[in-house]
């Protein structure tokens, strides 16, 4: 058994950073790569000190067993994720987001999302026991850009970025994140909140959150253990 | 396809052709090592310090397609029809029936709906992967093997291959077009049937031609395939032969393959690619070919009534001993198949220890062996790259004998 853990926050800059995943220890994983990537970001006189979260909350969902894998992600979690991301998603700049989120496969759930939401930007990371630890295996980090807006001159790019689940993959995927807005903005590639309203709304609160989570909790249970169909007796 | 045939049948066509009698026997011999590396017979890896070379398989019998596609590869080339065309001709085969009214239905449907990319479903080229864990970034960036099973299985979920065109699979598919209510189940059926219409093998087809016409060309100038493109001639020339292999008359099948050999021998002398189609024009087929056709025919017919075995092997070999040039006079053992030729020679050269150490890299790199199977990596690698090209990109054939730098 285990939880979601949804954990937001605000940094130093006011850049509104999240991250949803079922794998408990990442949290740390989390704020520490954050906190190595603010290091000289949050316009404070100790670039040698690591950076810290203006505001942040923690959310963790009730438990819940795994799904086992199929060929693919049924249709009913997909759905069940994309409102709970859709709804987490308010204000959000960055969000940590586990590939394979309440299944046990590693099979993709984010790409709808990714398509709907392009104001943010994204890092996905998978099961440490899928992507393996040999740094000579497999990459730290890969990234893609995608067209943030289809109106205008298409400067802005939104991150895809497929990282592993460690602390220094995290801080380099802020990092790049970061830089990236920061070029975009010296050539006129803005965030738009009159194309995506979502970016421009206030960010979810603790108690919002929780119950978002335990809904799509409440659809893996559902999904893991389907009702028993009616007999002949019941029905009488 | 007989082995005897790959070996003695490539053999007298090169004889035929004017190649030479020590490089017709090579040739021969490379055809046929590919028949020796299957599954079942392949040899062992052989080692050199920690580096490893594991031979190419040729067959495997586990699953539909064997390990690595290699059925595919070499037992049953797709030819990758032109649905258009295959459909004219199964409609052409049942015209006048219901059936062929119906498949001009069906024909007609599959333009107007063309299949959508969507994610997760049956267009094999449009699936989302996980950069990280789904692609092996150590061998030049391609899908993983877990990947590309999953979606070939996905891809291949219900059809399978058909060596004839007209299979229960596309019955169903016709029969699925008279109810209105299920287009959509029809459409998935006709996406499957394509598919099945494109990995069908057919003897001599374009494709298999096109194999061919790729080392004629690049002999010339890739320097990839400068080194090997005798032994690669010669293991495509086994791929080639096996198109016939789901003939329903073995004889003729052999008889038609050994003329199609000859025609590839002489192209490849003259540096000229293989016709889209067809050998000589009418009566300007050579009399050698004409000649060794017939003995052909009668030693296969002859054979077919009595029993198989080394009296089949022995008729063979005198008549390659017959059509040797003047002057050349090997013993019968000589010219006699031995089916570990290539392989023990590679342990000679290579002096490769009773551990499968090899001692010798240079000499072992240089044996015939080696040769064949660096040419038979250049063909799966090659063939992978054609699936890709047609957007079958699941069915990944390709093989590496091992470390890429240490067996270059």
């Amino acid at each position: 058994m285990t939880n979601l853990v949804f954990r937001s926050g605000i940094a130093s800059d006011g850049r509104k950073i999240a991250l949803i995943s079922d794998q408990l220890d990442v949290e740390e994983k989390f704020d520490n790569g954050y906190k190595i990537a603010y290091k000289d970001k949050d316009g404070k006189d100790t670039p040698e000190l690591l950076a810290k979260w203006k505001e942040a909350f923690t959310v963790h969902s009730r438990e819940f067993a795994m799904l086992p894998c199929g060929d693919s992600v049924p249709a009913t979690i997909q759905q069940g994720f994309n409102t709970m991301v859709s709804s987490l998603l308010k204000g959000i700049d960055i969000l940590f987001c586990d590939y394979n989120l309440g299944i046990e496969g590693d099979l993709p759930m984010c790409n709808d999302i990714m398509d709907m939401h392009r104001s943010t930007d994204f890092v996905l990371f998978s099961c440490d026991s899928l992507v393996g630890g040999d740094p000579k295996v497999q990459p730290h980090t890969v990234a893609y850009s995608a067209p943030r807006y289809e109106q205008g001159q298409q400067i802005a790019q939104q991150h895809r970025i497929y990282c592993k689940t460690e602390a220094s993959a995290f801080c380099q995927a802020i990092n790049a994140i970061v830089t990236q807005r920061a070029k975009d903005n010296m050539n006129g590639g803005h965030i738009r909140d009159d194309i995506d309203s979502y970016i421009g709304e206030p960010p979810i609160d603790k108690e919002a959150a929780d119950q978002i989570l335990n809904r799509f909790v409440e659809t893996l249970h559902s999904e893991g253990n389907p009702p028993p169909a009616l007999t002949h007796q019941d029905a009488e | 396809m007989d082995p005897y045939f790959h070996y003695y049948g490539t053999y007298l066509a090169a004889l035929t052709m004017g190649v030479k009698a020590e490089a017709a026997q090579e040739l021969a011999y490379y055809t046929h090592q590919a028949a020796c590396q299957t599954a079942t017979t392949v040899p062992c890896p052989l080692y050199f310090e920690d580096y490893r070379l594991s031979p190419v398989l040729t067959a495997d019998t586990h699953s539909e397609f064997g390990q690595h596609c290699c059925n595919l590869a070499f037992q049953s080339l797709p030819a990758f029809s032109n649905t258009e065309v295959a459909d004219a001709q199964l409609c052409s085969e049942h015209a006048g029936n219901t059936v062929g009214k119906q498949c001009a239905g069906l024909k007609s449907f599959t333009q107007i709906q063309q299949p959508n990319g969507v994610c997760q479903g049956d267009t094999v080229t449009r699936c989302y992967y996980n950069p990280l864990t789904d692609i092996d970034w150590q061998h030049g960036g391609d899908f993983k093997r877990h990947f590309s099973e999953r979606l070939q299985q996905k891809a291949y979920r219900t059809a399978t291959v058909p060596n004839h065109k007209n299979g229960p699979l596309f019955a169903q598919t016709v029969h699925r077009l008279d109810e209105q209510s299920n287009l959509l189940t029809a459409s998935m059926k006709a996406e499957q049937s394509e598919l099945a219409m494109k990995l069908a093998c057919t003897a001599d087809s374009a494709f298999a031609r096109k194999m061919l016409n790729d080392v004629i060309y690049k002999c010339h100038y890739d320097n990839q395939i400068q080194g090997i493109s005798w032994p690669l001639f010669g293991c495509r020339l086994y791929v080639y032969q096996n198109t016939w292999q789901h003939e329903k008359d073995t004889v003729q099948a052999q008889v038609t393959a050994f003329i199609a050999t000859c025609y590839a021998i002489q192209s490849w002398l003259k540096r000229v690619p293989l016709k889209h189609c067809g050998f000589w024009v009418q009566g300007m087929v050579p009399s050698a070919v004409i000649s060794a056709t017939t003995q052909i025919e009668s030693l296969l017919y002859s054979d077919q009534d009595h029993t198989h075995g080394h009296g089949q092997s022995d008729d063979w070999a005198r008549l390659i001993a017959h059509h040797l040039p003047q002057g050349c006079s090997p013993t019968l053992y000589g010219i006699a198949l031995r089916p570990t030729h290539l392989y023990e020679h590679a342990l000679i050269a290579g002096k490769v220890t009773h551990t499968e150490i090899i001692t010798d890299l240079t000499g072992f790199k240089r044996s015939a062996w080696f040769k064949f199977n660096k040419a038979a990596q250049y063909h799966c690698d090659w063939l992978a790259r054609q699936f890709c090209h047609y957007e079958l990109s699941a069915f990944n054939t390709r093989q590496t004998l091992g470390n890429l730098d240490m067996w270059r």
